[in-house]
């Protein structure tokens, strides 16, 4: 069983932990790893209860919810509905940690009666976050993001794990029945902006096309981004906002409505929004333009 | 018929000479009452002038009968069809045009929608489809929050 659950992401924390000068693992799950040629969890299910705590303005706030990872996907349910994701998901490497963080590793605590790696991260930006890995299997067992004064901002622990080998190494898992989004356009006109990187070492991901618009996801190498950007007025007042995950930014940008939605610290997940460069207001050739692009996109299949 | 002279060959009724005149066409023509016929008759007994210029329309026009009916120059009906086929080529194009021009130009000056973003929907799209190093407490906000469910 061991070092059979780890996964490509973690992988990389791991490695991002050594490029960052830190000592390196004291458990070396990465070098033992047994990852399926498709990146896949390899042989190994789990099951278990994480309590989950966030605090915001009314208070610190705890859930406890199911978890479960089978066949490539990980589960979470609870009163909000379960919902599941590919891990390690099939966009490609993240980007490294080094860029961005300071990190430092050590024995952690016991999370779940397993022996955990303690990975402290820190940023330019004052927040910090420590996650606890299981040193058998990468698994990211406990994690608490820090704000600059100290106090816990978002927490996870689990209170319960149980593993068991579903089925033999090597063995082929069948196809996960998850929706797969439906990528970008190959060109955007030029309402939409998905610059490469954005501050604070957030790079870009994918795109991908959602309902009324576009979504462009980034990664620090820990925490997302997602830029939803939609053709159109806005409708109300920009503002941001907190929820459980973290900080929202909606606000207008020439003929676009942007929503940015970040799980990092408040003050990342504001540079970057204000790092978007504003599209350009198209003239009526350039409208015709990309109403003509479309078309051709639309007839030729390529959306 | 105060055109036809009475027999007897006075001149005078219908032409300024006395004789029939355009009352012998009124008269082949089926034209004249039976009484104004009766009169022409009468004119046509005594007046061998008028009764030698009746024979001379009466032939001219069976004459006339006898042509065959006048032939369109050459050309003159293909030339005609494709001027309507072009007619009607030209006016469905100019209403085509007309309808596209009008479509683009409502399209492009249309004023932009107005747009109330979904939050919660892009939240729980975030939350769950985000690629992450711990997918686990990257979806928990979506599992504790029950205003992220659809």
């Amino acid at each position: 069983m061991a070092g059979a659950l780890v996964a490509v992401p973690i992988t990389a924390v791991a490695a991002a932990a050594v490029d960052g000068g830190g000592p390196a693992s004291s458990a070396g799950p990465a070098g033992t790893d047994v990852v399926s040629p498709d990146g896949r969890l390899d042989g190994l299910d789990f099951d278990g209860l994480v309590r989950f705590t966030w605090a915001d303005g009314s208070g610190v706030h705890t859930a406890r919810l199911p978890v479960q990872g089978a066949d490539g996907v990980v589960r979470v349910g609870g009163p909000g509905g379960a919902h599941g994701v590919e891990w390690p998901a099939g966009a490609g490497p993240l980007p490294s940690l080094s860029g961005k963080y300071h990190t430092t590793e050590a024995d952690g605590p016991a999370v779940a009666g397993r022996p955990t790696t303690a990975l402290h991260l820190s940023s330019g930006s004052g927040s910090s976050e420590t996650l606890a890995l299981d040193q058998a299997t990468g698994l990211v067992l406990a994690r608490a993001e820090l704000d600059p004064g100290g106090a816990v901002v978002r927490s996870m622990e689990f209170e319960a794990l149980t593993l068991r080998r579903s089925h033999a190494p090597g063995t082929p898992v069948r196809p996960s029945a998850l929706p797969t989004a439906k990528a970008a356009p190959a060109r955007l006109s030029s309402e939409y902006s998905e610059p490469s990187q954005l501050a604070n070492g957030y790079q870009r991901v994918r795109a991908e096309s959602v309902s009324g618009g576009l979504r462009v996801i980034y990664s620090d190498g820990v925490h997302g981004l997602s830029i939803f950007e939609q053709p159109g007025h806005l409708a109300g007042a920009r503002g941001s906002s907190r929820w459980v995950g973290g900080e929202v930014v909606t606000w207008q940008a020439g003929p676009t409505v942007f929503t940015v939605i970040g799980d990092g610290p408040s003050t990342d997940v504001t540079a970057a929004a204000r790092s978007i460069p504003q599209p350009h207001q198209q003239g009526l050739l350039g409208r015709l333009r990309s109403w003509s692009r479309e078309v051709v996109d639309t007839i030729s299949g390529s959306h | 018929m105060s055109g036809v002279p009475p027999a007897g060959g006075r001149p005078g009724a219908s032409g300024a000479d006395g004789h029939l005149g355009d009352g012998l066409s009124s008269l082949l023509d089926g034209e004249l009452s039976s009484a104004e016929m009766a009169a022409a008759q009468r004119h046509l007994d005594g007046c061998s002038t008028c009764a030698d210029e009746l024979d001379e329309v009466e032939r001219t026009r069976q004459l006339l009968r006898g042509l065959d009916p006048p032939k369109p120059p050459e050309g003159f009906v293909p030339g005609l069809l494709l001027r309507h086929r072009r007619l009607t080529f030209f006016v469905a194009a100019v209403s085509m045009i007309a309808g596209v021009v009008a479509a683009l130009v409502f399209m492009l000056i249309s004023p932009r929608e107005d747009v109330t973003p979904p939050v919660n929907r892009f939240e729980r799209i975030h939350a769950t489809s985000t690629p992450s190093p711990d997918p686990i407490t990257e979806m928990a906000p979506a599992g504790v929050a029950p205003s992220t469910v659809p």
